[in-house]
C-alpha cells in the first residue's frame, strides 16, 4: 500500500492558534475579560470556587513567549501565569460552591461556559511552555538507562528518604517568630492541592492501558476514602484546616498562595493533563508518595507542637501510613511493569518526572521559607524605609517611582515584584499585607522594603492615601 | 445466629447482614468460610491471591500477606459434606441471608 507523504512538522502551515504568539496574548486578554478574573475588594474567596482574581489588566503588558528561565520562576509574570493555568486546569473539575448555588449560578456558567473553554484550550499550551519549558534545561537525562540502573536509583532515594530526619517546611515553621502564622501560611500553600486531592490523578483513570490501568485505580480508592466521604483524603484536609481556624472551602486563600505552590500544584495537571507525559507521571507519582511519608510524620508532630491537641492532623497520619504503601504500589505495580511492558526507552521519562517533581518541591519549600522570613521581618523592613527614602531623595540617579493616589476601602489584589521595592506614604494609612492576617500599618512618612519575589498586597484604611513606589532594584545598594 | 445450607459446587460467597465471607481451600479437602474483609483497610480478600505454600492471602489492595491462621480464627463455623455444605453466620439483624456465586479467585482450583 502507497503512504501518502506527510509534510514534516516544520513545512507544515502555521496555524494562528497553534503557532502565532499574538493570536495568543490576544486570547489571553480575551480570557481574562471576566468578572470572574477581576479585582476584588476583600481578601478571601468566600464559597465561590469561580472566582479567581488574576490581575488580567495586566495582562497585555507581559511576555509568556519565551519560556521562563531558571531564575524567573517566581517572577510577575510566572505568578500570573500559575494563577490562569491552574484556573483553566481546573475547568476540567467539578467545583461546586457548599451553599447558595443560585446566586453564583451565572458565574458557573461563565466558568465552564463555551467562550473560558474555547480561548483556555488555546492559551494552555503556551502557558504551558512559558512555565515549564526551562524543565528541559534544568534537568537532563542521559546515559543508557536499564531496568537495573533505574531500580538502584530509586532504591537510593527511598533509603535516602528512610534516613532523613528534618524537613523543611517543619522547619521553617519552628523557627519564626511567629510559629502559628508560618503554620498557618503552610497549610494555606497545601491546601490549593490537597482540598482537591487526587483531581489531577483522576485524570488517569480513564482509557486502556492494561494492568498500569488498575493500579492506578487502587491508589485512588485510597485517596477518595473508600467512598467513605469522611475518610476522603481532602474531607481529612478541610478538618484539618478547620481545627486551626481556617476555611475549608477550596482556594478561599487564593490570593495567598506563593508562586511556586502554583507552579507545583500546576506541574501535576500538566503531567496529567497530557496523556502524552504519563510516564513522566508515574515517576512523579513515585517521588511525592515516597517524599510524602517523612514530610507527614514531621508535620503532624510540627502541627501538634505549634497548636496543641486540637489540631487534627489526621491527614498527616493517614499519608505517613499509606503512602508507604503507594510509594511501593507505583515502584513494584506500575514502574516496573512499565519498563517491562513497553521498554527501557521509557526510563528516561520516568527519572524525568521523578526528577521534576522533586525540583519543583524544593523550590516550593524555599520560596515558603523566604515568605515566612520576610513576612517576619516586618517590622525591620518597616525601619528600613525612611532611611532608603532620604537617600533616594538626597540622590542624583532616581529610581523609577510611581505615584498612586487611592480612596478608603482600595484594594491591591496580591502579587509580587522582580526587583526589590520602597513603597513610601505620603499622606494617609495603609495596611500592608504579607499573608493571610498579618500585616503592618503604615502612616504618613512611613514604608516598607519590599522584596523581589515576596507575595503582598495593600488596603487604604483612611479616606484616602497617597504613596509613592520606588524601583530600586536590590535595596542594600540605598543603604548607605 | 443463622443457620444457612447451600451448594458449594455452586455457591461460595455468604451474605449475612453487613458481613461476608467467602469459601477458601488450600487443597481441596478442608474447606473455611473466611471474612471477605481484610484486616489492614477492608480490602477484597475474596479478589486476593492465595499463597498456599507459605499460608497466606495476598490483599488486592495495598498486597498485604494475611496469615491464613488468623483468618481461620474468625471463619465461620462450617460443615462440609458432599453436595451440601452448612455455616452458622452471626445474627445478620433482620436482613437477609444470601448466597452466590461470584468470582472468588483466593482459593484452590
Ligand atoms: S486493605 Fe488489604 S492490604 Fe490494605
Ligand atoms: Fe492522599
Ligand atoms: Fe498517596
Ligand atoms: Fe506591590
Amino acid at each position: 500500500m502507497q503512504h501518502k507523504k506527510r509534510p514534516r512538522s516544520d513545512e507544515r502551515p502555521k496555524i494562528p492558534a497553534v503557532d502565532d504568539y499574538d493570536f495568543f496574548a490576544r486570547c489571553l486578554e480575551e480570557f481574562g475579560e471576566s468578572n470572574l478574573f477581576a479585582d476584588i475588594e476583600t481578601w478571601l474567596v468566600e464559597d465561590n470556587p469561580y472566582r479567581r482574581p488574576l490581575r488580567p489588566h495586566v495582562f497585555k503588558y507581559l511576555d509568556f513567549g519565551k519560556p521562563l528561565a531558571r531564575e524567573e520562576l517566581l517572577t510577575y509574570t510566572s505568578l500570573t501565569a500559575c494563577r490562569t493555568l491552574l484556573t483553566i486546569y481546573e475547568s476540567d473539575f467539578i467545583l461546586l460552591p457548599r451553599r447558595d448555588l443560585a446566586s453564583k449560578r451565572a458565574d458557573l456558567d461563565e466558568f465552564y461556559g463555551r467562550r473560558a473553554q474555547v480561548l483556555g484550550a488555546i492559551v494552555r499550551p503556551w502557558l504551558e511552555s512559558y512555565l515549564f519549558g526551562f524543565l528541559d534545561d534544568a534537568i537532563s537525562i542521559s546515559g543508557r538507562w536499564t531496568l537495573s540502573s533505574m531500580r538502584e536509583y530509586f532504591e537510593s532515594f527511598v533509603a535516602e528518604e528512610r534516613r532523613r530526619s528534618d524537613c523543611s517546611m517543619a522547619t521553617a515553621i519552628l523557627t519564626s517568630d511567629n510559629p502559628q502564622h508560618a503554620a498557618r501560611t503552610c497549610l494555606v500553600q497545601l491546601a490549593g492541592d490537597f482540598l482537591l486531592e487526587s483531581s489531577a490523578m483522576g485524570r488517569n483513570v480513564g482509557g486502556s492501558y492494561g494492568p498500569l490501568q488498575s493500579e492506578m485505580f487502587k491508589i485512588l480508592i485510597d485517596e477518595l476514602g473508600y467512598g467513605v466521604h469522611r475518610t476522603r483524603h481532602s474531607s481529612l484536609y478541610e478538618a484539618t484546616m478547620e481545627s486551626v481556624g481556617l476555611a475549608s472551602m477550596p482556594h478561599t486563600y487564593w490570593q495567598f498562595y506563593l508562586t511556586s505552590s502554583l507552579l507545583l500544584n500546576n506541574y501535576y495537571n500538566y503531567v496529567c493533563r497530557n496523556h502524552g507525559r504519563f510516564f513522566r507521571y508515574i515517576g512523579a507519582l513515585f517521588q511525592a508518595e515516597t517524599g510524602f511519608i517523612e514530610m507527614c510524620r514531621r508535620m503532624a508532630d510540627t502541627l501538634r507542637k505549634v497548636f496543641g491537641p486540637g489540631v487534627d492532623v489526621r491527614y498527616f497520619q493517614e499519608h505517613a501510613h499509606i503512602d508507604q504503601h503507594h510509594s511501593r504500589m507505583v515502584f513494584d505495580k506500575m514502574i516496573l511493569p512499565a519498563v517491562e511492558m513497553f521498554g527501557e526507552g521509557i526510563i528516561p521519562d520516568i527519572v524525568r518526572g521523578f526528577e521534576e517533581g522533586k525540583f519543583l518541591t524544593g523550590i516550593a519549600n524555599q520560596d515558603f521559607l523566604d515568605q515566612v522570613v520576610w513576612s517576619d521581618g516586618s517590622a525591620h523592613w518597616k525601619l528600613l524605609a525612611p532611611a532608603i527614602h532620604r537617600n533616594i531623595e538626597q540622590s542624583r540617579e532616581k529610581p523609577k517611582v510611581q505615584r498612586f493616589i487611592e480612596p478608603r476601602g482600595e484594594l491591591s489584589v496580591t502579587h509580587v515584584h522582580d526587583g526589590d521595592e520602597l513603597c513610601f506614604i505620603q499622606s494617609g494609612i495603609m495596611r500592608f499585607v504579607t499573608g493571610h492576617e498579618r500585616s503592618v500599618l503604615l502612616h504618613a512618612g512611613e514604608g516598607t522594603v519590599i522584596r523581589r519575589n515576596r507575595l503582598h498586597g495593600a488596603i487604604i484604611e483612611s479616606e484616602e492615601c497617597t504613596y509613592d513606589i520606588h524601583s530600586i532594584g536590590d535595596y542594600e545598594q540605598w543603604l548607605s | 445466629m443463622a443457620v444457612v445450607t447451600f451448594d458449594p459446587g455452586h455457591a461460595r460467597f455468604v451474605k449475612a447482614g453487613s458481613r461476608s465471607f467467602f469459601l477458601s481451600t488450600t487443597d481441596g479437602r478442608v474447606f473455611h468460610l473466611l471474612r471477605t474483609t481484610c484486616p489492614h483497610r477492608g480490602g477484597p480478600l475474596h479478589l486476593g491471591q492465595l499463597d498456599a505454600s507459605r499460608g497466606v492471602i495476598r490483599c488486592p489492595w495495598h498486597d498485604n500477606d494475611i496469615p491464613l491462621r488468623c483468618l481461620e480464627r474468625d471463619a465461620a463455623p462450617l460443615v462440609m459434606r458432599p453436595g451440601s455444605a452448612t455455616a452458622v453466620l452471626p445474627d445478620p439483624g433482620g436482613e437477609p441471608i444470601t448466597v452466590d456465586g461470584r468470582l472468588i479467585l483466593a482459593t484452590q482450583r
